[in-house]
């Protein structure tokens, strides 16, 4: 048996409302995140528009972050704390979670069971 | 031997050439052999008599047999139209071949009434029109067995011919240029194959492209088998084989009289398989993005390959329309490939600097072709331009052969560097790879030291790549043991020296206190590292007290569970970092199991992760046992246990 080759990291920038209705900035992960996904995180995170201080990272069809790819989301973090951007989470695996509150993570970002939950508590 | 025959048949021809009349004679000269060329008699119209050798065509007009009807009174006519000439036999002769000239568009040949041979049907369908509307129909050789006959006779030969409405605007109808007819003699046979030699010498260009594209192909072929992950051999072999074919098929439908509409849909085919794998070849080496231009191009390339096709089937649109139509579609392609290749040059690139002069001299000229010859056919311009010969000898060459002859120099030369770059860069890594394994196996200890009151297990396994996993295990003076264990993001030397960095300050500083170790290395390691270290440090005294901090990894398991120990970032990430300790009291025989990232992340061949619960099941096995349980799972990263044991008296928890 062969194993399957790691899906590529996309990210999609999409739009969308707080629980107040104030406009809000998503970025749909999907595939791996590794050390490879550098340009597709960064290139997304460019493309964030410059007045947006509300950013949701959606890990819904995330299904594998290693070592390095959690070295690329505190970095994503660090930036979007430097840019004065709140960033809240939905979507990770429970074992994803944990890593997260591991590296402390849970310091930069809150996560949230689902998207609706996540856009109420802007 | 052979210029003797030579000589006497062309002076056989010049004979025949002053006679201009219909009735050609067998019966002069000494070889039976006679040029057509000449007057034929002509009528519009169709007529099954006018087959018959009794036919009255006395009151038929005389047209020359080596032009079309169109230059001789008939401009424009398409349909139904008879020829008819007679040839005077000498006595004996009981074999006829008859080489006739390319007509257009299909024919029947009838002798004396009987039918003998034909091309194409009659009236021949729109799909062969589309498909040999760049090949014409070539010359082609009757032979008829007549009987023998002990006194000279005459025979008469008819043509019934059809001509295509939708070429009769700039193609003539009839004959191309004159033919002949002969005994038994193999003259005919053999002027028939100088045809064809001279037309095969006429394709040297396309020839010797082919086989260059072939060779090229195999070439790219075999760089790819090596090195799968730079698929921009593959595009290239695949767009050499395709162009190497299709100039194949081009060459055999210009020699000999191939099925026009297979030939033609198969050349269509291949033609798209060409372009798509070229501009993909192109995408790919000049590192484009997909962008909506992209797939404009993309589109353009498909679109005039699915309006010929339904030309086969329909007839919504003229030919002419649909070469229009590519042309339009090319520009958009040459708009794809200039805005690539300028924007890449102008940014340094090598490649695309050497691929600029043969990409762009195809990428204009394609489009400019296709739209003279549309122009020509929808009537705009009265004079074709469809010949791009550059020189003629010693065989023709054209500007698209010029061009896919710069571009094979141009990619044989780009390829052949970065075949030769990849390999200098693989040989770095390889030594760079030798340089860290050696690095980590000195920084990270084969056999733990020498620790009094404590059994210290320790495995390292490391993956392919040189990971950043590192351990230390420092006694003290006093009989404590400080159990240093962590994982630098990244891999490589960049990693190894890391570790290095990591190791030198935790054996030089005499900190032992967790969080002042932790704090200590995030100072030494700010600024100095591009990612960040995970790490954990646990002091345990003689008497069993251990106090822990962490930064970023992975709790110990003490006795098969895992301990709650605060956590803190990575090292590396603040200037300041600040780190929580937490405290523990061990007893005798308890045992403190440490894993690295490599044991939960080992991955099995369904992509499921090893994980925290299977690691806590097993974390009170042997270390050994751990790694290889994560090893035998599917090793990813580096996998490191570490595991300590009291040995002294127990002493209770705080």
């Amino acid at each position: 048996m062969t194993t399957q080759p790691a899906p590529m990291t996309r990210v999609r920038v999409d739009q969308a409302k707080t629980g107040n209705l104030s406009s809000l900035t998503v970025l749909r992960f999907s595939g791996d995140i590794t050390g490879t996904s550098n340009d597709a995180v960064f290139g997304a995170y460019r493309q964030v528009p410059a007045d947006t201080r509300k950013l949701l990272l959606d890990f819904t069809k995330v299904e594998y972050i290693n070592s390095s790819g959690i070295a690329l989301l505190i970095e994503l973090l660090m930036a979007a704390q430097k840019d004065n951007r709140t960033a809240r989470s939905f979507g990770l695996s429970p074992h994803f979670q944990k890593v997260f509150m591991m590296v402390g993570l849970n310091q930069y970002i809150h996560h949230f069971p689902d998207e609706n939950s996540a856009c109420a508590a802007f | 031997m052979k210029k003797t025959v030579l000589f006497f048949f062309l002076l056989i021809l010049c004979a025949s050439n002053s006679l201009r009349a219909q009735t050609f004679s067998l019966i002069t000269g000494r070889e039976p052999v006679a040029s057509l060329d000449g007057l034929w008699r002509f009528h519009t119209g169709d007529n099954p008599d006018w087959a018959n050798p009794n036919f009255d065509d006395s009151q038929w007009p005389l047209l020359r047999s080596d032009e079309s009807w169109a230059k001789q009174g008939y401009k424009g006519y398409s349909g139904y139209a008879w020829y008819r000439f007679t040839v005077q036999l000498p006595a004996g002769l009981d074999h006829l071949s008859i080489l006739l000239p390319p007509l257009m568009t299909s024919y029947q040949v009838f002798v004396d009434g009987k039918q003998v041979g034909s091309f194409g049907q009659m009236p021949a369908p729109a799909a062969v029109h589309v498909a040999a509307r760049v090949h014409l129909p070539l010359e082609a050789e009757y032979r008829l067995n007549l009987g023998s006959s002990s006194e000279p006779r005459k025979i008469t030969v008819a043509l019934r011919v059809w001509h295509w409405p939708g070429w009769s605007r700039y193609y003539g109808g009839g004959p191309v240029n004159g033919g002949a007819l002969g005994g038994k003699s193999g003259l005919i046979e053999a002027r028939f194959q100088r045809l064809k030699d001279s037309r095969l010498l006429s394709s040297g260009g396309d020839y010797s492209i082919g086989l260059f594209c072939f060779i090229a192909g195999i070439m790219g072929l075999v760089l790819f088998l090596v090195r799968r992950k730079e698929t921009e051999y593959f595009w290239f072999a695949l767009n050499q084989f395709a162009d190497s074919m299709s100039l194949g098929v081009t060459i055999y439908m210009h020699v000999y009289a191939a099925p026009l509409i297979g030939s033609d849909v198969l050349h269509a085919v291949l033609l798209l398989i060409s372009s798509l794998s070229y501009m993909l070849l192109l995408q790919t080496l000049l590192r484009g993005r997909r962008s909506m231009l992209f797939y404009l191009a993309g589109a353009a390339i498909i679109t005039p390959f699915l309006l010929f096709m339904s030309l086969l089937f329909q007839s919504w649109f003229s030919v002419g329309v649909v070469d229009l139509a590519r042309a339009v579609c090319m520009l958009v392609v040459l708009v794809w490939v200039g805005d690539l290749l300028v924007r890449r040059a102008k940014e340094g690139l090598q490649d695309a600097r050497l691929l600029l002069a043969p990409v762009l001299i195809s990428a204009v000229w394609d489009p400019v072709w296709w739209a003279l010859w549309a122009f020509f056919q929808l009537g705009w311009l009265t004079v074709s331009y469809r010949n791009s010969t550059l020189f003629r000898h010693p065989f023709p060459l054209d500007v698209a052969n010029l061009a896919e002859a710069l571009f094979l120099l141009a990619m044989l030369a780009i390829l052949s560097n970065r075949f030769m770059r990849s390999r200098r860069e693989e040989q770095r890594l390889a030594s760079e790879l030798e340089a860290a394994r050696g690095m980590q196996s000195l920084l990270v200890p084969a056999t733990p030291p020498i620790t009094p009151g404590f059994t210290v297990e320790s495995v390292y396994i490391p993956a392919s790549e040189v990971g950043g996993d590192f351990f230390q295990i420092l006694p003290g003076d006093d009989g404590s043991l400080l159990i240093v264990v962590g994982d630098v993001s990244g891999k490589g030397l960049k990693a190894a020296m890391t570790v290095s960095t990591i190791v030198g300050a935790l054996r030089g500083c005499a900190i032992r206190e967790p969080a002042a170790v932790l704090a200590n290395l995030n100072r030494v390691l700010h600024g100095q590292v591009s990612g960040f270290v995970t790490c954990s440090a646990a002091l345990i005294t003689s008497e069993g007290g251990m106090t822990i901090a962490n930064a970023g990894n992975l709790a110990p398991y003490l006795h098969g569970k895992e301990l709650a120990v605060a956590s803190g970032l990575p090292l590396g990430i603040l200037a300041e970092g600040s780190y929580e300790e937490t405290r523990y009291q061990l007893a005798t025989n308890d045992r403190l199991t440490f894993v690295s990232d490599g044991v939960v992340e080992a991955t099995n061949d369904k992509r499921e992760l090893f994980g925290f619960e299977r690691t806590q099941a097993i974390s009170n096995l042997p270390a050994q046992a751990i790694a290889e349980t994560a090893k035998q799972f599917g090793q990813e990263d580096d996998i490191s246990v570490v595991a300590v044991m009291r040995m002294q008296e127990a002493i209770h928890a705080v």
